[in-house]
């Protein structure tokens, strides 16, 4: 699948995590940015890449910025980021 | 606990106030957070840039900051905004770094500007080194020309003269009385004698509305700060990129703005490397030659009066027919732009 619009859900607070989608060719580029960076980061970077597997997402940008997230925050964001992009209404 | 309301800009000025915050002009949104009914912390979008963020002291440190910077950059995202410019307290920028802004100047421990964009000034200068990074020597000017009078034209023949190569930056902002397109036309064609001149747009890390806010609206509260800001991306970004060594100015007798930001100039320039030379507007019956002294005749429907002040191909703009929808809303604006 494509992404078509740029995207962002989530915030800073404490427990979130923000996720800004956008379009990109030929390359998934994740970066990550974690208040626990060097205990989880690795941990993220999975939660992350299974939402896009699930999706099929191939092509895109994806920025996280994490303020302590657990696993389902993650999971969670990160779909309704995809979805967002694609213009759903989430 | 707390919930978030987009308010006006009128209804987050005592809270901004308290906090010996400035009030930002040409807002288009403002987000308040409460605690009941009483404004804890405020932050606001003017165009692409994201100013006046501030907490309430006895609520720092909750996290509002946080809210605030979300809901601003999520606005921001779905408004699609291209470049985002934030201006920042100092001890707040790495919130805006883990977003993807980049700081491109900074006035140490006070403010910090961030840009976050997908072609930023970093795309900018590639693009300026392709272009020119095979000129060395070189000098540069940064002007409005609101119109071009024969007083730029002698500030852009001194340089010529004097060095290799001169860059003659536009303002690219368009909240002067001559639109850009019409200002950065008369310079070209006012200059096609002089074969080491190169124009430039402005764009917008030359000061525009991004980068020194105050030189367009009427406050002049602040300018020190966006002055060095504006000065700290010429020398850091611009200069370095086009290896300038010289800049040349027009004294500036009738603008306070103006005369602040280029005695901030005076100072910080040399002591990096960059020699500054300030002229005197050519007289002209012993007064001084400004475009704002163009604009004042104009608005006195003395059109005639401004041909010993500008050079021909500006005149017969001024007389033409395509000027006028210009001229009228000068006689009618009463801004000093």
């Amino acid at each position: 699948m494509e992404i078509i619009n740029r995207a962002v859900v989530g915030s800073l607070e404490s427990n979130d995590v923000m996720i800004i989608i956008e379009p990109l060719k030929d390359n998934l580029e994740i970066s990550i940015e974690s208040i626990v960076y060097d205990q989880f980061h690795d941990d993220i970077k999975d939660a992350i890449e299974y939402i896009c597997n699930e999706f099929e997402l191939k092509n895109a940008k994806i920025l996280v910025n994490d303020r302590g997230a657990l696993e389902c925050t993650l999971k969670a964001r990160m779909e309704a980021a995809i979805m967002r992009s694609k213009g759903e209404v989430l | 606990m707390y919930y978030e309301n987009q308010i006006s800009i009128e209804e987050a000025k005592t809270l901004l106030n308290e906090l010996g915050l400035g009030i930002p002009q040409n807002v288009n949104y403002t987000i308040g957070i409460f605690e009941d009914n009483t404004l804890i912390g405020t932050g606001s979008i003017s165009n692409n840039v994201i100013k006046g963020i501030g907490v309430n002291k006895e609520y720092q440190g909750q996290g509002i900051m946080a809210k605030i910077i979300s809901n601003l950059l999520t606005k921001c995202i779905e408004e699609n905004i291209k470049n985002i410019f934030v201006y920042t307290k100092y001890s707040e920028k790495k919130n805006f770094v883990y977003l993807g802004f980049k700081e491109i100047a900074k006035v140490k421990y006070r403010v910090s500007l961030l840009e976050r964009a997908e072609y930023g000034i970093e795309e900018y200068k590639k693009d300026l080194e392709k272009r020119y990074g095979n000129l060395n020597n070189n000098a540069c000017i940064v002007m409005n020309c609101n119109p071009f009078t024969l007083g730029h034209l002698y500030l852009i023949e001194k340089a010529a003269k004097e060095n290799d190569h001169v860059f003659v930056f536009i303002l690219e902002e368009d909240l002067s009385s001559f639109p850009f397109e019409v200002r950065y036309k008369l310079v070209k064609d006012n200059i096609t004698h002089l074969n080491n001149v190169d124009v430039i747009p402005g764009g917008k890390y030359i000061i525009s509305s991004s980068t020194f806010p105050t030189y367009f609206t009427k406050e002049s509260e602040q300018t020190e700060i966006y002055a060095k800001l504006d000065l700290e991306i010429f020398l850091n970004h611009i200069a370095k990129t086009l290896r300038i060594k010289k800049r040349y100015v027009g004294n500036e007798p009738f603008c306070k703005i103006t005369s602040t930001y280029n005695n901030e100039m005076k100072e910080m320039l040399p002591i990096n490397g960059i020699e500054v030379e300030e002229i005197e507007r050519l007289d002209n019956d012993g007064i001084a030659i400004s475009a704002s002294k163009i604009r004042k005749l104009i608005r006195e429907n003395k059109i005639e009066e401004t041909k010993k002040y500008v050079p021909l191909k500006t005149y017969e703009y001024l007389i033409s027919e395509e000027a006028e929808p210009v001229i009228q809303r000068i006689i009618a604006k009463k801004s000093r732009h």
